[in-house]
């Protein structure tokens, strides 16, 4: 887990797409090439080890599934409402008229990242006592994973010529076409990069729900902790980076085939 | 291709000024600029000539003042309206790298709602029209053409609509010498068949006297020096900026936007080629000169020399004697093309032919006196 949350903060920092998106297609095989084998080493792992009855009730492909299904909620969930928040806001910082406070919109945002994970999920579960667990750890990982997506579609919109810009204008596109038709799809690889960020950061941070009880994955790895269970811990651990891993490819994807052709 | 031409634009005391700068960048300007002709703005950077334009098409929005496009207070409409109507041309034709160049020049047509037959057949004639063949090139990416082919496709995107009024921003400025004195070319011979009302800003005085009807040299904050034919310019410039801004040879380039049917040509004495030779060697004692043009009978082209030496005791027709006119020159030409023929010729003097017919004569004389005349009507004017 710690490894996958490390390795996602890494990529956050990378504002530039990354190269993976250009040029052959061939490494787009090597991630789901990485999950399989890890897919299929924890299956014989799993087996090798001869788990003990109890290990076997948490290891148990309905629990398990249940679990999953938390996490990846988790994940979508926040990554909707990032994107919903990060994509406008950064397409409004963007604006001219907004030099004033993009310092401050940006600041608040480092903070949220700059935080460490757990801190912002347990300080939101103890000043937020009665919100549901799950509400709670969306917003924490909204918080968290919010900067990327922002920063990128900012940066993103920033790098596009402004002479470019002007020409549209100068022709008689109107702002809003401008904006649809030449900026964003020509921001479209850094927005993506900073995407793709976004949901990696989300699928390895919802690991830290289950410390406030809001389910997940991270179950496993806590429950491993506390009750000694290593074949567990294990397994949740490998099953969260597969995850990662997983929609970090699919980010890949969209880099690469959602890129503007020409440019 | 269109019979639109252009329309007439009249700027009335325009001023820019931005908030925290003490002088207006564009400081109450008043000219009118003709239907059809070709404007160029031309100035040091920081005149104001840009924003000057980006004034006409509300890119910019005035202070104070009035733009008149066609009578019509273009302040009074929507920008964005306004702007489909008036062609916009920046630096390295400012095209879409995500766009095809079909795509980029299809943009205000689409706006505008044309069906998507008509968009197609609009598209291949302009591309045809700025010499792009439309199957090879409409559908590639900007990227993939070189400077010149994307400064053509960013003046047919320009014209798309056929708007009355072009607007170009330096637009030739990072193509390399060769490509942009073809792109100026092009861009005379297609004015020739559009007749657009066209401002063209540029910090290159050479270019402006080859592609202006009219030149006006503007100085800080936009304030007009001078506004004129460029010939004009060139044999008055109104003061030291206008000169300093014409450079060491202004002469030579006042003979480069001259042409030979505009000045006071030579006479000689013109024979016809049956005309007997002693009779010819007469009349030039007579006239005290050295030189008879023999003219062609029936189209009265030149066709020979003969010199007085050469006749003397000679009889018979006089096309027996001197030598065959091999350089001509037509009353289009510049003088500086008028000098090349003269110093490029064994001969003092070349032949002016205006429709296959003989009009006169050019020495090095006529060309100095045409210059002299040239300034003494300015300096009056």
């Amino acid at each position: 887990m710690t490894v996958t949350t490390e390795a996602a903060v890494e990529v956050a920092t990378d504002v530039a797409p990354s190269p993976s998106a250009t040029g052959s297609a061939w490494h787009l095989l090597i991630t789901p090439a990485i999950i399989v084998a890890a897919g299929i080493a924890l299956f014989v792992g799993v087996r090798a080890a001869e788990p003990n009855e109890s290990e076997l009730r948490s290891l148990e492909a309905s629990f398990v599934l249940r679990l999953l299904g938390q996490h990846i909620s988790l994940a979508a969930v926040s990554s909707v409402i990032v994107l919903a928040v990060a994509i406008p806001v950064g397409i409004a910082l963007s604006r001219k008229g907004a030099r004033l406070v993009t310092p401050a919109i940006l600041g608040i945002a480092n903070i949220g990242q700059g935080a460490p994970a757990i801190g912002v999920i347990v300080i939101l579960a103890v000043i937020l006592p009665t919100a549901a667990p799950f509400w709670v750890a969306i917003l924490a990982l909204s918080l968290y994973s919010v900067l990327p997506a922002l920063r990128n579609t900012m940066v993103g919109l920033q790098q596009v010529d402004p002479a470019l810009v002007e020409a549209g204008r100068g022709i008689g596109m109107s702002a809003t076409r401008t904006l649809l038709t030449v900026e964003l799809p020509l921001a479209a690889p850094i927005m993506l990069a900073g995407i793709r960020t976004t949901l990696v950061l989300n699928v390895g941070v919802a690991a830290l729900a289950a410390f406030i009880g809001a389910g997940g994955l991270g179950e496993m790895i806590a429950a491993g902790v506390k009750l000694q269970q290593n074949v567990v811990l294990i397994t949740g651990s490998v099953l969260i980076a597969m995850l990662a891993l997983g929609i970090d490819w699919l980010g890949a994807l969209a880099e690469r085939y959602l890129r503007p052709k020409g440019v | 291709m269109s019979d639109v031409g252009g329309v007439q634009i009249d700027l009335r005391n325009l001023t820019k000024r931005y908030p925290g700068q003490k002088k207006p960048a564009v400081d109450d300007v008043t000219m009118t600029i003709n239907a059809g002709e070709i404007v160029v703005f031309v100035g040091p950077s920081g005149s104001g000539k840009t924003t000057t334009m980006k004034l006409i098409n509300r890119l910019i929005e005035p202070t104070s003042g009035e733009i008149l496009i066609n009578g019509e207070d273009a302040r009074r409409k929507k920008a964005d309206d306004l702007r489909r109507h008036i062609g916009y041309v920046i630096q390295a034709g400012g095209l879409f790298p995500h766009m095809t160049v079909a795509d980029n020049i299809a943009i205000v047509p689409k706006i505008l709602k044309w069906d998507k037959k008509r968009i197609a057949a609009r598209v291949d004639e302009l591309l045809a029209m700025v010499g792009l063949e439309p199957a090879v090139y409409a559908q590639r990416y900007p990227r993939q053409l070189s400077g010149g082919q994307q400064q053509r496709v960013g003046v047919a995107r320009a014209l798309a609509a056929d708007p009355p009024v072009l607007l170009m921003d330096e637009p030739f400025g990072a193509v390399d010498p060769i490509t942009r004195a073809k792109l100026q070319d092009e861009l005379l011979s297609l004015q020739d068949e559009l007749s657009k009302t066209i401002v063209f800003v540029t910090h290159d005085f050479d270019e402006a006297v080859k592609i202006g009807d009219r030149i006006a040299v503007l100085a800080e904050g936009s304030r007009i020096v001078q506004y004129a034919e460029p010939a004009e310019i060139l044999a008055n410039p109104a003061d030291d900026f206008v000169r300093g801004f014409i450079g060491e040879n202004g002469a030579m380039k006042l003979l480069n936007v001259t042409r030979v049917a505009d000045i006071d040509l030579d006479e000689a004495l013109t024979v016809d080629p049956e005309a007997d030779a002693a009779e010819v060697h007469r009349a030039l004692a007579d006239r005290d000169e050295h030189w008879a043009v023999v003219l062609d009978r029936t189209a009265g082209r030149p066709v020979r020399w003969v010199n007085r030496e050469e006749l003397a005791d000679a009889s018979g027709p006089v096309e027996g004697f001197g030598g065959p006119v091999d350089v001509t020159i037509s009353g289009r030409s510049t003088l500086q093309e008028a000098l090349e023929a003269l110093l490029r010729s064994d001969a003092e003097l070349v032949p002016v032919v205006v429709k296959r017919r003989y009009r006169g004569l050019v020495t090095l004389n006529t060309v100095q006196q045409a210059i002299a005349t040239l300034r003494e009507r300015a300096r009056k004017s």
